[in-house]
C-alpha cells in the first residue's frame, strides 16, 4: 500500500521497525520481570509462583496482536538459558510459554470479548477460566516436560513442580493482565478534582493495610493474625468509587506489598516453606482480584443500564412531543380548510335558497354533510393522538366518582331516552382521570346510542380476579353479531347506515388505547338483540 | 333596536370568511356599515387615520382576527390597548382555535371577548346577532 503524503498510516516499512521495537521492548520486559520472578523460585529453579511475565504476554497479545509472539519466545528462551537447563529445555519452555499466550489470547479474543473482557461480569469469569486456568496448563505442562525430559527435573516431583508452574501463571494473568490490559483501554486518569483527592487517601489506605495486615506494623504478632481479609473493604473501594481499572490496580499493589512482606517473613501467609506461603498468598490475591473486577464490572453495567434508558426515555419523551405536535398542528390546519368548504356551500344554500333545482340542493348538502363529518374525524383522530401523551399523570380516583361524572355529562341524552344507569361496587384504581372518564363515556354513549325500542337499561360493575378489577358495563340493546366484535375497535368503522345511528365510529378505538396505556385489556361479549357487555381490565392497586 | 348605523371594523385575511360576514350581515337585525382591512399593519393604519385612510370615521366595534400575516393578532390587540385614543374601542377576538392558552393570551392582552369561528353558515349568523345584541341592546358603548 503506497503511503500519500501526510496520511496517518505508516508505510510499510516503517511499521515493520514499529513490529520489532515492540518486539525487543516486550522481550526486554519479559526478560527482567522473568529473572524477578525466578528470583523466587523456591522448589525448583525454574518454577516460581510469583511470575509477572505470564500476565505481560497475554496482555501484550490482545493490545498488540498475535504479531509480537517472538517477543515472548526470545524473552522465555534467554530467561531460561541464563536460568537453570540446557538450549533444548530453554527452547521447550519458551514454546510452553509462548503457546500459552497465544492459547490465552485466542480464546479471550473470540469467547470474551478479547481487549474489552472486564466490561460484562460473564466475560471476566470466561477470562479467568480459559485464560488464566487453561491456557495456563500449556505452559505448566510444556514446561515441566521439558525440564523432566532433560533431566533438570525430577519425575517424581512433577506434580509439586507442575502446580506451582500453574498457580504462578495463573496469578500473574489474573493480577497482572487485567492491570495492563485496563490502563490501556484508558490510559488517562480522567479524574474529577475530588477523586484526586479521593484516590490519593485510597493509595494510602492500601499502603497502610498492607503493612498492617502483610507487614507487622503494629507488632510482630499481630502480624500473623489472619487478618488478610481487612483488605478487602478497600478493593470494594476502589470499585464502588472508581472502576474496574482503579479495582485491578489496587489489588496489584497489595499483592506486590503483601509478596514482598511475606517473603520477609512477616505477615499471616509466612511460613516456614516460602513457596507454600507464596502459593496461598497468590491465591487468595487471585481470588480478590476476581471478586474486584466482578464488582466493578456489575456496577458499570448497571450504569450504562441507566444511561441506555436515560437516553431512550429522552428519545420517547422526544417523540411524543413531536408526534403530538405534528397531530395538533395537522388538525389545526385541516380544520380551516374544512370550514370554509362547508361554510360557504351553505352561504350558497343559503343565498340561492329556492332558485336551485332540488338535484342542486341535494347535492350542496350532500358536500356540507360530509366536510362535517371529516371534521369530525379529524377531532377525533386528534384527541386519540394525544391520548397518554398529555400532562396529566398517573393518580388515584374513584370509578364511582366517574361514573356521576358521566351521568351528568349525558344528562341530557339520559333524559330524553329514559335511560336508566345502576352500578354495582366500584374501586379506587390508578391511572389519568380524564382519560377514564373519556373511555366510560363512550361506552355508555355507545350502549344508550345502540338501542333498541326500549329504554336503555346499562350496568355498570367491577369484579376483583387475581390482581386485576374486571370491569363491565352491560346494556340491553341491539348487540353485535359474532363476525363483526373484533372491527368495531378499528378506527372509523361502523356497522351502521349513517341515517340510523351518528358517530365517526373512534369511540371505541379510543377506548381501547385507554386501556391499554393503563395496561389492561377490552373485550365485548353479545348476543344479538339481547345486548351487548364491554369488559375491561385494569391492574389493582396493590400489585 | 336601535336605528342608528354600527360602524364595525373587520380585521381579516381570509377573503372567504369576509364574505360569510358580509353574508351573515344582511340577516341580522341592526344597520351596519362593515369595513375590512386584510392585515395588522393596515388595521392600525386605519384606526390612526393614516394614508389611505384619513377620512374614515373610528369604528364602534372592531372584529380581530388572529391568525394574520405579518402583524399578528396579538401584535394589533396589544398596539390598541396600549394606544390611549384607541383602546376604548371593544375588540372582539375571532379565531378557528379554541385552545385554552390563545384564550388566556387574547384576555390577558385585554381583549373585550374570545369568539371562536363557527363551523357552519347559520352559527355565523347566530354570533354576529349575539355580538350586535348584546353592544347595541345590553352593553353602552363607549361614546365617541
Amino acid at each position: 500500500m503506497a503511503s500519500a503524503k501526510g496520511s496517518e498510516d505508516p508505510a510499510p516499512g516503517s511499521r515493520f521497525l514499529l513490529r520489532l521495537g515492540a518486539v525487543g521492548i516486550l522481550a526486554g520486559v519479559y526478560f527482567a520481570l522473568g529473572k524477578l520472578g525466578l528470583s523466587l523460585a523456591f522448589v525448583h529453579p525454574s518454577a516460581t509462583a510469583v511470575w509477572p511475565p505470564t500476565g505481560i504476554t497475554l496482555a501484550a497479545l490482545l493490545v498488540l496482536g498475535y504479531g509480537v509472539w517472538p517477543g515472548v519466545f526470545l524473552g522465555a528462551f534467554l530467561v531460561n538459558l541464563t536460568t537453570a537447563g540446557t538450549v533444548g529445555t530453554s527452547l521447550g519452555i519458551a514454546a510452553g510459554n509462548t503457546l500459552e499466550g497465544l492459547v490465552g489470547a485466542y480464546l479471550v479474543n473470540r469467547f470474551a470479548n478479547g481487549r474489552q473482557a472486564f466490561d460484562r461480569p460473564k466475560d471476566i469469569l470466561k477470562f479467568v477460566i480459559l485464560a488464566g486456568m487453561m491456557s495456563t496448563m500449556v505452559s505448566a505442562t510444556l514446561g515441566v516436560t521439558s525440564l523432566s525430559l532433560g533431566g533438570f527435573a525430577a519425575w517424581t516431583s512433577y506434580r509439586s513442580i507442575w502446580l506451582t508452574w500453574w498457580l504462578g501463571d495463573l496469578a500473574g494473568d489474573l493480577l497482572i493482565a487485567p492491570v495492563l490490559l485496563l490502563w490501556s483501554l484508558e490510559p488517562r486518569p480522567g479524574w474529577r478534582r475530588t477523586q484526586v483527592l479521593e484516590a490519593l487517601l485510597l493509595l494510602l489506605f492500601l499502603y497502610l493495610v498492607g503493612q498492617v495486615v502483610f507487614g507487622g506494623f503494629l507488632s510482630v504478632e499481630m502480624s500473623r493474625y489472619p487478618l488478610e481479609f481487612v483488605c478487602i473493604p478497600f478493593l470494594i473501594w476502589a470499585a464502588f468509587r472508581f472502576g474496574t481499572r482503579e479495582a485491578a490496580t489496587a489489588n496489584l499493589i497489595l499483592a506486590g506489598i503483601a509478596i514482598r512482606k511475606t517473603l520477609q517473613g512477616f505477615g499471616p501467609f509466612a511460613g516456614d516453606h516460602p513457596n507454600e506461603s507464596l502459593l496461598l498468598l497468590q491465591a487468595f490475591m487471585g481470588v480478590t482480584s476476581v471478586m474486584a473486577l466482578s464488582l466493578s464490572a456489575v456496577i458499570s453495567e448497571r450504569a450504562r443500564a441507566q444511561e441506555e434508558l436515560r437516553r431512550q426515555a429522552v428519545d420517547l419523551a422526544r417523540s411524543n412531543a413531536e408526534l403530538a405536535q405534528f397531530a395538533s398542528v395537522a388538525s389545526h390546519d385541516m380544520q380551516e380548510p374544512l370550514r370554509m368548504i362547508s361554510s360557504h356551500l351553505q352561504l350558497l344554500e343559503h343565498r340561492y335558497k329556492g332558485r336551485l333545482d332540488p338535484d342542486a340542493e341535494r347535492f350542496i348538502s350532500f358536500a356540507v354533510d360530509g366536510a362535517k363529518r371529516m371534521q369530525a374525524m379529524i377531532r377525533d383522530l386528534l384527541v386519540y393522538s394525544r391520548l397518554g401523551t398529555g400532562e396529566e399523570t398517573f393518580g388515584l380516583f374513584d370509578c364511582g366518582e366517574i361514573v356521576e361524572a358521566t351521568r351528568s355529562q349525558l344528562a341530557r341524552v339520559i333524559g330524553e331516552t329514559g335511560t336508566v344507569i345502576t352500578t354495582g361496587s366500584l374501586p379506587v384504581v390508578r391511572g389519568r382521570r380524564t382519560e377514564f372518564l373519556r373511555l366510560l363515556q363512550n361506552l355508555v354513549d355507545n350502549a344508550i346510542k345502540y338501542r333498541r325500542e326500549v329504554p336503555p337499561q346499562i350496568h355498570i360493575a367491577s369484579e376483583l380476579r387475581a390482581s386485576e378489577w374486571v370491569f363491565s358495563v352491560q346494556d340491553n340493546g341491539i348487540g353485535i353479531r359474532a363476525e363483526h366484535q373484533e372491527r368495531i375497535f378499528r378506527p372509523f368503522q361502523r356497522l351502521h347506515d349513517r341515517d340510523e345511528r351518528s358517530g365517526s365510529g373512534i369511540g371505541l378505538t379510543i377506548a381501547k388505547k385507554v386501556v391499554e396505556q393503563h395496561g389492561g385489556r377490552l373485550w365485548v361479549e353479545s348476543e344479538p338483540e339481547k345486548g351487548s357487555t364491554f369488559f375491561f381490565t385494569l391492574p389493582s392497586i396493590r400489585s | 333596536m336601535r336605528e342608528r348605523v354600527v360602524e364595525l371594523l373587520l380585521v381579516e385575511d381570509n377573503a372567504g370568511d369576509v364574505e360569510l360576514v358580509k353574508e351573515a350581515l344582511k340577516g341580522v337585525a341592526f344597520r351596519v356599515r362593515l369595513s375590512v382591512v386584510k392585515d395588522g399593519e393596515e388595521a392600525l393604519a386605519y384606526l390612526r387615520r393614516q394614508g389611505t385612510h384619513s377620512k374614515v370615521s373610528r369604528p364602534h366595534l372592531i372584529l380581530l382576527d388572529l391568525n394574520l400575516p405579518r402583524k399578528d393578532g396579538y401584535e394589533v390587540l396589544r398596539e390598541i390597548k396600549k394606544d390611549s385614543r384607541l383602546k376604548r374601542i371593544p375588540v372582539i377576538v375571532l379565531s378557528c382555535s379554541a385552545a385554552e392558552k390563545d384564550v388566556l393570551e387574547s384576555y390577558d392582552l385585554q381583549a373585550n371577548s374570545y369568539v371562536t369561528k363557527a363551523a357552519d353558515f347559520e352559527g355565523i349568523i347566530k354570533i354576529l346577532n349575539s355580538i350586535g345584541g348584546f353592544w347595541l341592546e345590553v352593553a353602552t358603548l363607549p361614546p365617541n
